[in-house]
């Protein structure tokens, strides 16, 4: 097991090495560079501040040397600094990757309880054979889920539960005036958690039911339920655990995805979180941030699937690694 | 087999319970209960009452007030890069005159006199004395002087830690000490522009001091003389400034400014709605209506010196042609523009604006008229079509503008083909509007740094076309030309406004660009809120705002 976690941790690196080149010089290939960006906003033809800024970030040496450079930095652990935002990538991440990583196990959490609950209700009630018109309903309410845009549920839960009822804060990660503590932030966080997980719950209900419906059919739940084991051991003992496997892998590609932000959400909800800061910076031709960030979004990829990887053990005894 | 469904039923129903409860926590249920059961108007009162308490804000002594872009290049008023920043930079730290934007004259700030000496290559200022920056640094001929070296030489040790994108405005000045409290600004050639440009963004004095302490990072801890101090900063989320209790002028009233950063159009009005700001701005044009039908909101229309206009390239074969350019500008309906936007912006029929010093109205003006286009591109040779191409950029507001105009331009003939760039792309030296190769026609704006129409003169004078200036037209007209030479150095005012006047028809009758439109600033704010102001330059002046 430790042998092969280090394997597969040794086996990042080349991914992060190829991560690191793709964005480096294309970034850099896309038109526009920040100096003449930065000097649009006086309007003014200063030739002498466009000579400085490229030396002082490097910007006038071969592409090549810029990234070498880069790199011996990276080594040692120092991102360099955003260019507009004036602080230090590695900072502004730090800063920006909670709220990224609240969304995303916000949004799970709801994936993972509603995709399960109705999912196995929806095949519970097919199985059943009765009920005819619920199981219409429960296989074509999540075709409808997934067809909603992020940003129409997004402004939808926004006009109902702030708007109107005044329910929860409608934009931002926290207030931004008074005390905020967790519950605060968790207040903050629920309708953009939703918002997310709205289409990938609705898949998950469609996953879950197909994959429960095709273990019931299987030989040794049929055995079970002869040998009278109660149908609720079944479901949760027998059924679930064999019809999770794909479950979590989906959830787990979901989670990563999630994890390089979620731009539409985080810009909805105003949230600063890592997508809005990723795009921000390209947009804006910051080359640091956008490296930085980056590479530390295909790092946290990575690493999930890792997890994930993992997990099958946990919920399937036969999967082992060796 | 058969799977049990009560149970499943159970869980389902937990699984409401746990998220009601999360929702209803913190709100007393008696406001859901009101809101719902009673009239609008009433639900937006209540809710702000009730998110206040909630919020823990100290009432009314918080104005909190929406930010549309987050903040770049930091918060030293020197480095901000974008209005959105500058409106709170500006806050934070003063110049030595400023502008005073209704009378269209200069002020004294930090100079508690200014001597324009008659020659015009010079100024002498008289520092207000006993201001102390906000760090407890005293004001003085040092610290001036301090401030326009950081700025304006680059081999200065604290130049090199910042990037100062406004230089080049005050870089060919000089600036001596003369006493403790006396600083002059030289410059060798007469400049009756002298005084403007020491209330511009690179002319904000921060603390010696605190720039020493800070060095790269100064512009993340900005400190200056202003009626505001800075307290913190939050990229993406806010900015918090505090009253300078010890503030040398007037203090504003309200004590505590959150500037909260929300780009997003629909999200800041449900915020605006919900009471969780005070004030948002830039408010979209179809929600203009709608918010001044809401009550609990008011909505303000500041007017600017915005302009914005489709810069023709003039070094186009078709375009060297003064009468196609005066047909496009016949041609498009601006007017129609300025309808559908709801006051957003009114249409803009003259090269410089009206209100401000030296303005004409008695020039070429160009009302829609198609019939007059078709008879002038038939007189040009253009009888036959004419195939242009318009480089834009994606901001989604500029969408209904060029497609009127390409509706307006295929109904005179000339088929406009619209490219649509990134900004970083359009402001690129190769494939950007800078090279004069990639565009016929291209979206431009200039929100004038000052109320002179010197500050003009770089988009129209031939010495100064692009890739290396700002005249991306390559506009060339010797008449305007001569002029703009002889009014760059004039100090006799009479006889300056009166050349400027002069330029304005010449300007008007061969125009660089399709006039367009000017931009009104459009603000909504809770209705508690008065004194709201923003300068035509874009940026508000929070100082004069106070709770009803």
């Amino acid at each position: 097991m430790k042998k092969y976690i280090i394997k597969r941790l040794i086996s990042i690196i080349p991914v992060l090495i190829g991560i690191s080149i793709v964005v480096f010089f294309l970034i850099r290939m896309i038109p526009g560079d920040p100096a003449s960006l930065m000097l649009s906003s006086s309007q003014s033809s200063d030739p002498q501040f466009i000579a400085k800024f490229n030396a002082e970030y490097g910007l006038d040496k071969p592409i090549i040397v810029q990234y070498i450079m880069w790199m011996k930095k990276m080594v040692t652990g120092d991102m360099g600094d955003s260019i507009f935002l004036r602080d230090k990538v590695i900072s502004i991440i730090l800063k920006k990757f909670p709220v990224t990583l609240t969304l995303t196990i916000g949004a799970s959490l709801v994936v993972v309880v509603v995709g399960l609950l109705i999912g196995v209700f929806a095949a519970v009630i097919s199985s059943s054979g009765k009920y005819k018109a619920v199981d219409k309903i429960l296989s074509a309410v999540p075709i409808a889920v997934l067809t909603i845009p992020d940003f129409a549920l997004g402004l939808f839960l926004m006009f109902v539960f702030s708007v109107k009822l005044n329910l929860l804060p409608p934009v931002g990660f926290e207030s931004v005036s008074g005390n905020t503590n967790y519950l605060d932030v968790i207040r903050h966080m629920i309708l953009p958690s939703l918002t997310l997980a709205g289409a990938s719950s609705a898949a998950t209900v469609r996953l879950v039911r197909s994959s429960v419906l095709e273990v019931i059919r299987e030989e040794y739940i049929i055995a079970a339920n002869a040998r009278g084991i109660k149908p609720i051991r079944i479901l949760f003992g027998h059924v679930l655990r064999n019809a999770l496997i794909p479950v979590v892998t989906n959830t787990g590609v979901m989670f990563g995805s999630m994890l390089g932000g979620a731009v539409i959400v985080e810009t909805i909800f105003a949230l600063p979180g890592m997508g809005k800061m990723m795009v921000d910076a390209i947009l804006m031709r910051d080359y640091p941030m956008v490296q930085g960030g980056a590479l530390f979004i295909a790092f946290s990829y990575v690493l999930i699937n890792l997890i994930v990887d993992f997990s099958y053990s946990l919920i399937d005894p036969r999967i082992k690694y060796e | 087999m058969r799977l049990p469904i009560k149970i499943m039923i159970v869980l389902l129903l937990c699984l409401a319970l746990v998220l009601s409860a999360f929702g209803c926590k913190t709100t007393p249920v008696a406001t859901t209960s009101e809101t719902t059961a009673v009239s609008e108007t009433t639900a937006i009162e209540t809710t702000t009452a009730d998110e206040k308490t909630s919020d823990n804000t100290s009432s009314k002594d918080t104005l909190i007030f929406n930010l549309d872009v987050d903040i770049t290049g930091g918060l030293d008023a020197t480095q901000t890069l974008e209005t959105t920043g500058l409106k709170v930079s500006t806050l934070i730290s003063e110049t030595l005159v400023g502008i005073d934007w209704e009378t269209n004259e200069a002020y004294p700030i930090l100079a508690e006199s200014y001597d324009v000496a008659s020659d015009g290559k010079s100024i002498t200022f008289k520092i207000r004395e006993g201001v102390k920056f906000q760090d407890g640094t005293e004001l003085n001929a040092d610290a001036v002087l301090f401030n326009f070296n950081r700025v304006t030489d680059t081999n200065n040790e604290y130049n090199k830690q910042g990037n100062f994108p406004y230089a080049s405005y005050i870089a060919d000045l000089k600036m001596e000490k003369i006493d403790d409290f006396t600083v002059r600004v030289s410059t060798d050639i007469p400049d009756p522009m002298l005084l403007w440009k020491m209330g511009l963004y690179s002319s904000y004095i921060q603390s010696p001091t605190a720039v020493e302490k800070y060095g790269k990072d100064y512009t993340l801890n900005p400190v200056g003389t202003g009626p505001y101090k800075f307290i913190s900063y939050e990229q993406g989320v806010k900015a918090v400034l505090e009253r300078n209790e010890d503030y040398w002028g007037d203090k504003p009233a309200i004590k505590n400014i959150i500037f909260k950063i929300n780009p997003d159009n629909q999200s800041k009005i449900a915020d605006l709605l919900a009471g969780n700001v005070d004030v948002i701005t830039r408010v979209p044009a179809d929600q203009i209506a709608v918010l001044e039908k809401t009550s609990g909101v008011k909505v303000y229309k500041f007017p600017t010196m915005v302009n914005e206009f489709w810069v023709f390239n003039c070094s186009k074969e078709a375009l060297k042609d003064k009468r196609v350019r005066q047909a496009l500008n016949y041609a498009y309906d601006k007017k129609k523009l300025e309808e559908v936007n709801q006051g957003r912006l009114v249409a803009q029929y003259y090269p410089w604006v009206e209100g401000a010093s030296a303005f004409n109205s008695d020039v070429q003006r160009y009302d829609y008229d198609p019939e007059k286009a078709k008879q002038l591109l038939k007189e040009a040779g253009y009888e036959n079509g004419l195939k242009l191409t318009l480089v834009t950029n994606p901001d989604d507001s500029y969408k209904p503008w060029y497609l009127l105009l390409q509706q307006n331009l295929k109904d005179v003939g000339v088929d406009l083909e619209i490219k649509v760039i990134d900004s970083a792309s359009f402001y690129d030296p190769k494939v950007g509007v800078f090279n004069k190769d990639t565009f016929d026609l291209c979206l431009s704006g200039w929100a004038t740094p000052y109320p002179d129409l010197g500050a003009y003169f770089q988009r129209w004078y031939s010495k100064d076309k692009s890739p290396d200036g700002w005249n991306i037209s390559q506009y060339e007209n010797a008449d305007a030309d001569k002029i703009m030479e002889q009014a760059k150095n004039m100090m006799d005012k009479a006889q300056r406004d009166k050349l400027l006047e002069e330029l304005q028809v010449i300007i008007a009758d061969d125009p660089p660009w399709i006039f367009s439109v000017r931009n009104m600033f459009v603000v909504a704010a809770r209705d508690d809120v008065e004194g709201l102001y923003i300068r035509p330059n874009w940026i508000s002046d929070l100082t004069r705002a106070y709770f009803k």
